[in-house]
């Protein structure tokens, strides 16, 4: 399978930090995989993911798209931005307009798509996300799970070829979490790669079928998540902890187990 | 998000030293500035940006782009002070100080000799009054300010009032880069036109994102328990150091005397 994303030795360091948020890293993103970057706080999930959508230069290493490298230019950085979408771990700070329309349509607009075109997908995107009620409510007005719908919505919009989601599923209460890996399920199956940064092993279990791990800014991980989830020691070691459904599928008796593959989801999200 | 300037004030390589003597030193140095020629006023400003990027270790580039913001402020205020309007009758009367100007109407606008003058002079002293200010707003961190300000018995009131300002405009800057990453990552500002949109944007939301920021902050020191006296521990100890004080001492008695001997040369009265 070819790399649609790859980060060949990237280094980043906040300005005004001692040390490097993002360390050496040689990584390559899967075109139509499911791909967890998993690492605790602090490890530069976040990081990664707004240098991947060239949101801050980078001095050190290249990052190429389908074997293409990035350079900081702004017609070429819009066009990066269109193959890319990228949510934000906080959706306050990924909103930008008054109301929940407006805000999905800006990024719509600056596709340069007809009018006509815009309302078509701002009204599909808005039943996706049932966000039909709240479409021109004033954003300082939704909940936090609601906003996270709302920046979600405004990413999918843009049809990006590659979505990089920073922890989606936070805030967001079981039944939107259905959705949420309902509509991803969706637009992967037409062909939309997803990376996903979360600290959820569980999350990574269910959903994930490549698995990066990052620790303290550097690749610790990068193999088919299969591979990951059969060496628990790898996981142990690096106190990302187990999938609890593998933990209660092993405390199962043998003879149980023999003919069967544990399975995947804890039937956590279908209600 | 990014680049807060607060950051690179806790970071400086002077933290250690006693902020009430770094103070004292930047109000001294400027209180000079203001009395001195022109000529003492550029040496001021090379001092203090030595004492600000050298010794302090503050990156050139962050003091560089702080410093263009002042003087663009102090160039805006330009205009008033060189363009002169008189009625065309009178102009006969200003060509000894006029540097050229064009008549509009009945009126005759033109650059005046002395207010140019006056631009220049007013230019240098700013420039080394700017140096004095970002030395202490890059050298000494808003706490330790506002605990001097409390040990001079400055009101406690304005004390408040500075600390909420201070919030403010960094929460103001805060939305500013967080608005605008937001809207690039969307494709913002991606032709002319989409550029007029992204910033109008921008600027109707910054006002309001910082007032409810602010509101915001405001209900979180309420439920903390704020008394209107916002003091937070510190644990920088600072140390006395004596080659700081040396070269603080020996460098304003220079200028002293650098400016008594340039009188004495070229205006003896
Ligand atoms: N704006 C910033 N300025 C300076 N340092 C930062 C900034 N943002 C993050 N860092 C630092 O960079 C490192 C990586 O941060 P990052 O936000 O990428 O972590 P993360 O893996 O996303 O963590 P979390 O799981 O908490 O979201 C951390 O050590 C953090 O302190
Ligand atoms: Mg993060």
């Amino acid at each position: 399978m070819s790399p649609l994303l790859e980060l060949q030795g990237v280094s980043y360091t906040y300005p005004s930090t001692p040390h490097p948020a993002i360390q050496n890293l040689t990584l390559s993103i899967l075109a139509g995989k499911k791909t967890v970057i998993l690492g605790h706080n602090g490890c530069g999930k976040s990081t990664l993911l707004l240098l991947a959508d060239g949101l801050f230069p980078i001095h050190t290493g290249t990052i190429y798209w389908k074997g293409e490298p990035l350079r900081y230019h702004p017609s070429i950085l819009n066009l990066w931005r269109q193959r890319i979408g990228l949510t934000f771990q906080d959706p306050e700070q990924q909103l930008i307009a008054a109301t929940v329309a407006e805000d999905i349509s800006y990024g719509l607009f600056n596709l340069s798509l007809p009018k006509t075109e815009v309302a078509l997908r701002l009204h599909q995107v808005l039943i996706d996300f049932s966000l039909q009620d709240l479409a021109d409510r004033p954003l300082h007005q939704l909940s936090l799970g609601q906003k996270r719908r709302v920046a979600l919505a405004g990413v999918i919009a843009r049809r990006p070829e590659l979505v990089l989601l920073d922890e989606p599923t936070a805030y967001l209460d079981r039944w939107q979490t259905h959705h949420l890996f309902k509509e991803l399920e969706r637009i992967h199956a037409n062909g939309t790669t997803l990376v996903m940064a979360t600290h959820d092993i569980d999350l990574a279990y269910a959903w994930a079928d490549w698995v990066v791990v990052l620790h303290e800014g550097q690749l610790m991980v990068s193999q088919p998540a299969l591979q990951v989830f059969s060496q628990l020691e790898v996981l142990k070691q690096l106190r990302l902890g187990i999938p609890l459904i593998l933990e209660y599928w092993n405390s199962l008796p043998d003879e149980w187990r023999k003919n069967h593959l544990p399975p995947r989801w804890f039937d956590r999200f279908s209600i | 998000m990014h680049h807060h300037l607060d950051t690179y004030t806790y970071q400086n390589h002077l933290r250690t030293l006693p902020p009430q003597q770094k103070l004292i030193f930047a109000l001294v140095v400027m209180g000079i500035a203001l009395m001195t020629h022109a000529f003492t006023q550029g040496l001021i400003f090379i001092w203090l940006t030595i004492w600000t990027v050298y010794y302090a270790g503050i990156p050139y580039k962050v003091y560089t782009s702080t410093l263009t913001v002042m003087i663009i402020f102090f160039l805006t205020s330009v205009p008033a002070l060189v363009v002169e309007i008189i009625p065309t009758d009178l102009q006969t009367m200003v060509h000894a100080k006029s540097l050229g100007g064009i008549e509009i109407g009945n009126w005759f606008v033109f650059i005046s000799q002395p207010g140019l003058t006056q631009a220049l002079e007013m230019g240098i002293r700013s420039l080394a009054c700017f140096a004095g200010l970002l030395f202490i707003i890059f050298t000494i961190p808003f706490t330790d300010l506002l605990s001097i300000g409390r040990q001079w018995r400055v009101p406690t009131i304005l004390i408040e009032l500075l600390m909420l300002m201070y919030r403010f405009i960094f929460m103001f800057l805060d939305v500013l880069l967080q608005l605008q990453l937001a809207q690039r990552a969307r494709g913002g500002y991606c032709n002319r036109r989409r550029w007029m949109v992204s910033a109008g944007l921008l600027g109707s939301q910054l006002m309001i994102r910082t007032l409810q920021r602010y509101q915001q902050f405001s209900i979180g020191l309420t439920a903390r328990g704020f008394n209107g006296d916002l003091q937070v521990y510190s644990n920088s100890s600072s140390a006395y150091s004596q080659r700081y004080a040396i070269e603080s001492f020996i460098g304003c008695m220079g200028l002293v005397l650098l400016n008594f001997m340039y009188n004495l040369i070229f205006h003896p009265s």
